[in-house]
């Protein structure tokens, strides 16, 4: 397959790619209804006849202009890979927009196919595109198409077959008018560079007179000279600075195209999308819509779903942890053997399945509002908020998504122009509590806050975006100073999400969540498990390995203990170490390392019965569901972890304390490698060191405060070595700021 | 009702950030380049659907697509008299 054609499509975000991508190669990628679902590129194999082509699905842009990350990753592409055949997705219903993509594919000498989408809503919208005169001008095949119902599917196939074997490039070319001649004269110079670096000489001729850093690349600067004298020439023909030339000729290409092409009326219809915008976008509806819709997702994630992982917890306890280490017991299989099946592996899967319900749900929501189109709309009701933190309103769909999950939400600040709002933005993204945290909230709710876990939770929630404001305006105000970025978003009409199409999304998401932080966690699981064992067994009786131990959990807990681990809860900090692989290996961690710290009494076979556990089980199941709207976390006395939890912590100031910790400190090993890869290492390390110093800061100032009158002498010390600590980083961050180290 | 037959009369709005909801324009030149690449280009006829001082961006319909524009990028784009 690596000899075999390869095609890319490429087209403006909201015009059917995606859509065209799974149709024409039978993929489930996920579709959206907001520019930049595609941040990265997607593959698949379209087959022809006999014919087996490599398809790529770029991101969707608006131009090979190189202001955004998604634009750079598209450009790039088309340049190194050099496809046998480029599939450019245009919108029949916005055909000039789309034409500035194409006239640019035109300057860059690609073998070219038009799929020219949505026909139908042209139709409906009064417009009449001709196809066929639109190929002539273009010099290239074009397929008049409907993608979502898979009309001129098999006809585009044929052609891109056709262009691709034969690497036919287009006869048409953009002419630039008053800068026709630069870009002549300086196409000469540059034959034997452009051949070097592979690409077209007219259009690197353009993109040098357009002052494209790339194309200065390309050429290591040796050009830069002649390309200097030609816009010279260009500026004093037009008065205008040789980009703006190139651009209005360009424009002047597209608008002669589409006046010969394209029959219409003027007017600019009033749609439903129209007249729900001048409701949820008006501040009086807006604002108070927007916070339901947060709370329904909240509600729907949250409350919805904690009875069924109450379920699966105890009915998998019951199947996969109690019954056998019961009947593996009775077997005379050896401890080690039944620890590592029972402790390490049915605590794991355990662990894992009790995350589906919740990371399901957030999904799905998130999936829901991005195909309805409100995302978009959100980020306006946030633009005036991120406003004041120096962030564009589109800011906000990044960190939205990273209540789901860190990483695509790091990746999707690909969408955002300026390095200084992508930095900042991924630099609060990982507070923003993703999924994987939920399980961690949901069984501490359980053990400590039985009657008000969901108000916890939320508070919870609710402390991880306010910690995003506070630092983003702290890094605004220090190393980030500046005005947020203005910015152009397009509003994608309403639609009502197609279910099936986000279920198919959300089980992609949540089978690729599941198989990554699985394997994390049945993979610490065993070796927690393995490692207790062999460490009992080293140690030579029970009394000895108990006081190593203590040892260990007090070398463990020393930083800890001023947020309230106390030294023998060393389970909680190895707890922490493990979570940074992923943070829902926490709850594993804890459920293996107590259930040996505490030597909890081990069911035997008179006292354990899986039918009875798993009648429990569903007793609890029903019990939460009848109980719903109470605000009550179900849970009941359930094992032994929430007792051992409970123990350990000695009080909910202890408890929450954990929690803030565990909500801010530093993002997983996945999401520090997305950082390191998409804004340098140096600002993971920043990330890692900013949130672990501030979650410490901010979990011990919580548990000083919430002890203040046990011992207030200590807990106003602390809290005043606290605040001087603060505003020292603030100093220092505010040295950083003014010494340019961006 | 089309959004052209709105319009209104007196003083001819200057630049995108002029014209009241309803309003409409068409564009005589655009000083950003980023948004004449999104189709906000000279000629394009725009109609304004929200525009408030208190708020950092209007929402405009160019052709078949609507947009969210900062106000500091609405003042860059220039409208015919």
């Amino acid at each position: 397959m690596g000899d075999g054609l390869r095609v890319a499509l490429v087209g403006n975000p909201n015009t059917g790619k995606t859509t065209l991508f799974n149709l024409l190669t039978g993929a489930r990628e996920r579709t959206g209804n907001w520019t930049g679902v595609t941040v990265d590129s997607a593959h698949g194999v379209l087959d022809i006849g006999a014919e087996q082509l490599r398809v790529t699905d770029l991101p969707g842009i608006y131009s090979f202009s190189p202001y955004t990350e998604d634009e750079r990753v598209a450009r790039d592409y088309l340049i190194r890979n050099k496809p046998d055949a480029v599939i450019n997705i245009v919108d029949a219903s916005n055909l000039e927009r789309s034409l500035y993509l194409t006239a640019q594919l035109l300057d860059m000498r690609v073998p070219l196919v038009v799929a020219l989408n949505q026909m139908d809503v042209a139709e409906r919208h009064g417009m009449r595109v001709d196809p066929a005169h639109l190929a002539q001008h273009l010099g290239c095949p074009v397929v008049p198409m409907v993608a979502s119902r898979g009309e001129g599917g098999e006809a585009l196939k044929q052609e891109v077959l056709r262009v691709a074997q034969a690497r036919r490039l287009p006869t048409a070319r953009v002419l630039y008018g008053d800068a026709e001649r630069s870009v002549q004269r300086l196409q000469v110079c540059l034959i034997v560079a452009a051949d070097d670096a592979g690409v077209d000489s007219r259009w690197l001729a353009i993109k040098l007179l357009e002052q494209d850093p790339f194309a200065r690349e390309l050429t290591k600067g040796l050009f830069d000279e002649i390309a200097a004298e030609e816009n010279a020439r260009i500026a004093r023909h037009t008065g205008l600075k040789p980009e703006a030339a190139v651009m209005d000729a360009r424009l002047g290409f597209i608008r002669g195209l589409a006046h010969d092409v394209v029959k219409r009326r003027l007017e600019i219809r009033r749609r439903f999308s129209d007249l729900a915008d001048r409701l949820l976008l008006s501040r009086p509806a807006g604002i108070p819509a927007f916070l339901c819709v947060m709370y329904g997702v909240f509600w729907l994630t949250v409350r919805l779903t904690q009875p069924l992982v109450d379920f699966i917890d105890s009915a998998l306890s019951a199947l996969l942890v109690q019954g056998p280490r019961v009947w593996l017991g009775g077997l005379g299989v050896p401890e080690l053997a039944i620890s590592l099946l029972a402790d390490g592996v049915g605590s794991g899967l355990t662990t894992v399945a009790t995350f589906m319900p919740p990371i399901f749900m957030i999904f799905l929501c998130l999936s829901l509002l991005e195909e309805s189109g409100y995302m978009a709309r959100a980020a306006f009701i946030m633009d005036r908020f991120l406003n004041k933190i120096g962030l564009p309103g589109k800011a906000f769909i990044p960190l939205l998504v990273g209540f789901g999950c860190t990483v695509p939400a790091l990746m999707a600040t690909r969408t955002l122009e300026q390095r200084r709002d992508r930095l900042l933005t991924m630099l609060i993204a990982p507070f923003m509590s993703c999924g994987a945290r939920m399980p961690v909230y949901a069984i501490f709710a359980m053990a400590f806050f039985p009657k008000h876990g969901n108000a916890v939770i939320f508070a919870l929630y609710l402390i991880g975006a306010l910690l995003a404001i506070l630092s983003g305006w702290v890094l605004h105000r220090t190393l980030f100073k500046g005005d947020a970025s203005a910015f152009v978003m397009e509003l994608p009409p309403y639609h009502i999400p197609a279910l099936r199409g986000c279920l198919e999304h959300v089980w992609y998401n949540l089978k690729s969540f599941l198989v990554r932080a699985g394997q994390v966690i049945l993979l610490i699981a065993v070796l927690l498990s393995l490692g207790n064992a062999v460490f009992e067994w080293a140690s030579a009786g029970e009394q000895q390995a108990a006081a190593k131990k203590s040892a260990a959990g007090r070398a463990l807990t020393v930083v800890l203990r001023p947020m309230g681990v106390a030294e023998d809860n060393w389970p909680a900090a190895a707890g922490l170490l493990t979570g940074l692989m992923a943070k829902e290996a926490i709850v594993g961690t804890l459920e293996v390392l107590y259930a040996h710290a505490d030597e909890a009494p081990a069911p035997d076979a008179q006292t354990f019965s899986l039918g009875a556990s798993l009648r429990e089980a569903a007793r609890g199941l029903a019990a939460g569901y009848g109980r719903a709207g109470d605000g009550t976390a179900p849970g009941g006395e359930s094992p032994g972890l929430l007792a051992s939890m409970r123990r350990n912590f000695g009080g909910r100031a202890a408890a929450f304390a954990y929690l803030l910790f565990v909500l801010i400190y530093s993002p997983c090993v996945a999401a520090l490698i997305v950082l390191g890869r998409e804004a340098g290492w140096r600002w993971m390390g920043f990330a890692v060191v900013y949130q672990t110093l501030l979650a410490w800061m901010v979990a011990t100032a919580f548990y000083q405060a919430a002890t203040f009158f046990e011992a207030p002498l200590r807990a106003g010390l602390w809290l005043g070595a606290l605040a001087v600590l603060a505003a020292g980083g603030v100093g220092l961050l505010h040295q950083f700021g003014k010494r340019g180290t961006r | 009702m089309s959004a052209n037959e709105t319009q209104g009369g007196g003083a001819a709005p200057r630049c995108l950030v002029d014209l009241k909801d309803g309003q409409t324009g068409i564009i005589r030149k655009n000083g950003d380049r980023k948004s004449t690449e999104m189709g906000l280009f000279p000629g394009a006829r725009v109609v304004m659907f929200r525009n408030r001082k208190s708020e950092m961006s209007v929402v405009i319909g160019a052709g078949d697509a609507r947009f969210l524009v900062s106000r500091a990028i609405a003042m860059k784009v220039e409208l015919e008299g």
